[in-house]
């Protein structure tokens, strides 16, 4: 199939890896450096120290401040615009260290002991730079067009009288349980040059001998960024627009503006919070985009900062390098996070905190049918095509004969679960794996959340910093961490499903702290009052009253750990070895292979198993979720 | 002997200076319902923390049942005072069934099933709750599981109710309602209550004993009438109902009566009572409320009264059974509520008048 095989990125593929796996690498690597003097070894973990401190510090607090619009809006405004104390600040500074500690050692560590070398080659070697600039250009052209699009189908949903606006919102949602490297293989199949679904259309109806789009070059990275990061912008804006009392809208109608000039003097300048935040995540969600630069950028030689960084773990594996390279991706978080603070200020976007709800749609009239056609072929576009090319694929065998019913199969389903060697072991490694991450993850949030809401320990800030940290690293930087943390001394995990689950465990560690937090939050004190007054102890109280309030919250928080877990490939393909391959990394290695039903078959099953954990949980917010005044 | 005794109760919160609660004392007696009035600050609801035990006291000691729960720096845990608590927010458990809300004190009283299926049942009839034991707090109405709330609070027959602004989360019209329907049903229970609000017109509906706090004190206290009709303070008849209230100086203490002079208005005789004589100097600042349906209007100057003034009829409001004029004599504006037949008209000269015994002279403050 000519056009969907991409070419074998970087000459080796990890599905025929070379005699040396990952753990005998990285023990050569370790020896390599371990000559060091004690007083270089020192120097670098001081200035390692300096140069991070202040940094970690803003990304925590302004990732922390972020999250909470999952929270809801309002809770959204009163993170972003709320006061801190400074002693926490300082407190964050001094912990913010400990995970990043060997990353950034490892950056400045050569086998000359303390050294800039690595950064040196950062400014000298092409390949990098092109990688930055690269970045560069996908982060701010998914931003833009993100934004433009997410802030379109939020003023449709929120805004108007859009026909099918529910059935948008939930969709454009639902974008977020697809796995963005699933989303990127989708287009593969879709726009791959020649034998892409949508390219042999065109072929077939215009008669041309090549397709009119080509998934294997920049622009089409930019594409499927976009695709996956505008259900987040979505999601800002969205929040934005609900809070906002169209009262302030009609206030400037009735002095005389039109509808279009009240949206743009009074709707968007209300929103400015929304869409700097808007802006900034969707820009950082596509710097950390690992997966469709692996599928569509090596293959058209378009490298990225996160696809490089892989490469250096190739044979032979320069950890160094690879840190090196990764930390400034953690320095531009922060310098955009410093960024948004300087731009909201301080300054109370007190109008926004409006009760919701107290507005009105605009009537588009006839143009309601336009918007619900333009709402509708993106969703189709972005959510429903890709999908459906997916499952189609799996059941589909290639044939040279047309379609055909007979082409109907369950053959790659049989490949992928019985004959292919990785296949049913990697879904076991990943459902072991995540089970044990999100089981783990459940219990340690709740007990932290306990800890620290009811002030039950001294420093209970701290136990809330440590939970939250992780959110700070982007996956694929977190993973370079454990890599150094782990794969020499007194503990050895690399190469082992421990290190896997321990890189979910606590990368999605903040998820389920929020959420047990959130539940504890929601439970009124009045309603633990009420129990003591009548004559219940405080244990009993937690267990008649505080624990069955805060059960699906910590449902939620174990569903979204897992669902995260499953669906990892950034984190998991520089920490998996032949030996512990889990679906993300086998479906990439199936896919470098060009076994593509193999690959829509084993995304399918995760794509399944996926839908299922998240259905799951959406049933169990049933009858008694807690009423609003409770 | 008193379900409750508050004796010089003090409570400070961190290190601040200025405590909430400065040197409170009072008492409830059998069956009787004390209101605990004041504006948001007061303390109200610090008061009701401690005697439920959420709170311990700095100073002071509080007693339930003629035991100390108590004392300075001190206090029985919530769950061993045999307290019922009615919440502002209700505080309804949402995975309980309205039954199953109201059982959960008997069942840590460990009553037997029989009694305590009956008695659950007794207190849902009685707030007229009785076919709704199955359902889901989210299932009913705000109105209802403040009902709900209430029947939780009483069914374990505690010694003492407490009740925290539990009307306040209500509409306008259900609030009015339930307020006396609440004031019926602790009639008929016989509960010594405690009813924190902010509300002056639901205190004078509930209150056997109205306390009116101010500041972490207690302003006055006494019957609802008694603190309506006789004012200690400029505060305490601006905070219930309407008032005139006429600031001056004054000039003669009577045994009774005092004799005030009203700037721009002349002098004037009102009611004295006694604790607010021993706080009275002659030459110092006092003011003289009088309730605006007190006052007579009349065309020409009235023989009998003892305080008659000349004024300007400004405005003529129709409240219904009442008609509300805005008269005005020199810089006093006066708000006078005559019944709705009377007829004048704005422009009309007018007098205005009152008996010595309808004004009562207060503190300025």
């Amino acid at each position: 199939m000519g056009g969907n095989t991409p070419p074998t990125p970087l000459g080796t593929s990890r599905l025929h890896p070379g005699p040396p796996t990952g753990i005998t690498w990285l023990a050569m690597a370790d020896t390599a450096q371990t000559p060091l003097s004690t007083g270089s070894f020192y120097r670098s973990r001081i200035a390692s120290l300096l140069a991070i401190a202040p940094l970690g510090v803003w990304t925590v607090v302004h990732l922390w401040d972020n999250l909470s619009a999952f929270d809801g809006p309002q809770a959204w405004e009163r993170a972003v615009t709320g006061a801190r104390h400074p002693f926490n600040q300082i407190l964050l500074a001094v912990l913010v260290l400990l995970p990043v500690y060997h990353l950034v050692v490892a950056s400045f560590t050569t086998k000359d002991g303390f050294s800039l070398a690595n950064y040196a080659q950062l400014f000298r070697v092409r390949r990098f730079q092109e990688a930055m600039l690269n970045s560069l250009l996908l982060g701010i052209a998914s931003s833009v067009f993100g934004m433009l699009i997410g802030t379109l189908l939020a003023w449709l949903v929120s805004r108007t009288n859009m026909p099918f606006r529910r059935v948008v919102r939930v969709c454009v949602l639902a974008s977020f349980a697809v796995p963005a490297f699933v989303n990127a293989l989708s287009w593969v199949l879709l726009a791959g040059p020649n034998a892409g679904s949508l390219n042999q259309l065109w072929m077939g109806l215009t008669g041309s001998r090549e397709g009119f789009i080509n998934i294997f070059s920049m622009q089409g990275l930019i594409i499927v960024s976009v695709a996956t990061v505008y259900p987040l912008a979505f999601i800002f804006m969205h929040n934005a627009f609900e809070t906002m009392d169209t009262e302030m809208e009609r206030a400037a109608r009735l002095l005389g503006a039109n509808g279009v000039r009240a949206f743009f003097s009074i709707t968007l300048p209300l929103a400015r919070p929304a869409i700097i935040a808007g802006f900034i995540m969707t820009f950082l969600e596509a710097l950390a985009l690992y997966g469709a630069p692996a599928a569509i950028g090596v293959p058209a030689r378009v490298y990225v900062v996160t696809t490089q960084v892989w490469s250096l773990f190739e044979y032979p594996p320069q950890v160094g390098m690879a840190a090196a390279l990764s930390l400034p991706l953690a320095l531009v978080t922060v310098a955009l996070l410093c960024l948004q603070r300087m731009l909201i200020g301080r300054r109370g976007f007190a109008n926004i905190r409006g009760k919701g709800g107290r507005w009105q749609r605009a009537d588009l009239g006839a143009w309601k049918w336009v918007a619900a056609s333009v709402a509708g072929l993106i969703v189709f576009i972005t959510f429903v095509l890709p999908n459906a090319v997916l499952v189609f694929r799996s059941f589909y065998r290639e044939s040279y004969r047309g379609m055909a019913l007979a082409n109907f199969t369950f053959a790659h389903y049989q490949y992928v679960l019985f004959d292919y060697i990785d296949g049913l072991r990697s879904i076991r490694h990943s459902l072991v794996t995540s089970l044990a991450a999100a089981t783990l993850a459940a219990l340690l949030a709740l007990i932290a959340a306990f800890l620290s809401r009811r002030k039950m320990v001294r420093f209970s800030g701290l136990l809330v910093f440590l939970c939250m940290l992780p959110l700070a690293i982007p996956s694929m930087v977190f993973a370079v961490g454990l890599v150094a943390a782990y794969s020499s001394g007194w503990m050895v995990l690399y190469g082992t499903l421990w290190i896997m689950m321990l890189a979910y465990l606590i990368k999605n560690l903040p998820y389920a702290f929020m959420s047990c937090n959130a539940a504890l939050a929601s439970v009124h004190v009045d309603l633990e009052s009420a129990a003591r007054v009548l004559g219940a102890s405080t244990l009993r109280t937690v267990r008649d009253i505080t624990a069955p309030l805060i059960r699906n919250g910590l449902l939620s928080g174990w569903i979204v750990v897992f669902a995260n877990s499953l669906r990892d490939l950034s984190a998991s393909v520089l920490l998996y070895t032949s030996a512990t391959t889990v679906i993300s990394t086998a479906i990439m290695d199936v896919y470098y292979a060009s076994a593509w039903g193999a690959v829509a078959a084993l995304s399918v099953i995760l794509l399944g198993i996926n839908a299922i954990a998240i259905m799951t949980g959406y049933r169990m917010f049933g009858r008694n979720v807690l009423s609003p005044n409770a | 002997m008193m379900k409750l005794e508050l004796i010089n109760v003090v409570k400070r919160f961190g290190d601040r200076a200025e405590a909430v609660i400065r040197g409170l004392s009072t008492t409830v007696a059998e069956g009787q319902m004390l209101v605990l009035l004041g504006p948001s600050g007061c303390g109200k609801t610090t008061t009701l923390q401690l005697v439920a035990g959420m709170l311990h006291p700095d100073d002071g000691s509080i007693l339930v049942d003629g035991k100390t729960v108590a004392g300075p720096g001190w206090g029985l845990p919530p769950e061993r005072r045999n307290l019922g608590m009615v919440f502002q927010s209700y505080a309804v458990w949402p995975h309980k069934t309205v039954f199953e809300n109201v059982a959960y004190g008997l069942e840590l009283r460990a009553v037997p099933r029989e009694e305590l299926r009956r008695r659950v049942q007794e207190a849902l009839d009685l707030v007229q709750l009785g076919e709704l034991g199955a359902r889901y707090p989210s299932e009913i109405s705000g109105g209802q599981q403040q009902r709900v709330a209430f029947a939780r609070a009483i069914v374990v027959k505690p010694s003492l109710l407490l009740l925290d602004e539990p009307l306040s989360n209500l509409d306008a019209t259900l609030r009015e309602q339930m307020r006396v329907e609440l004031k019926l049903l602790q009639r008929k229970l016989g509960l010594a209550s405690i009813y924190v609000t902010h509300d002056q017109a639901e205190a004078m509906v509930l209150a056997d004993h109205l306390v009116v706090m101010r500041g972490g004190i207690i302003e006055q206290q006494g019957s609802a009438e008694a603190v309506f009709r006789r004012p200690r303070s400029g505060f305490i008849a601006r905070f219930l109902g309407i008032t005139n209230l006429l600031r001056g100086r004054v000039i003669d203490i009577g045994p009774n009566t005092a004799r005030l002079e009203i700037g721009g208005l002349g002098t004037l005789s009102a009611f004295l009572a006694d604790d607010v004589r021993t706080h009275m100097t002659r030459g110092e600042a006092a003011c003289v409320s009088i309730r605006p349906l007190e006052l007579t209007l009349s065309a020409s100057r009235p023989t009998a009264a003892a305080n008659a003034f000349q004024g300007q009829l400004m405005e003529r409001i129709f409240l219904g059974d009442l008609t509300e004029y805005l008269a005005q004599s020199g810089q006093i504006r006066w708000r006078i509520h005559v019944a709705s037949s009377t007829r004048f008209v704005p422009g009309d000269t007018i007098w205005i008048s009152f008996a010595a015994e309808a004004g009562s002279v207060v503190l300025d403050s």
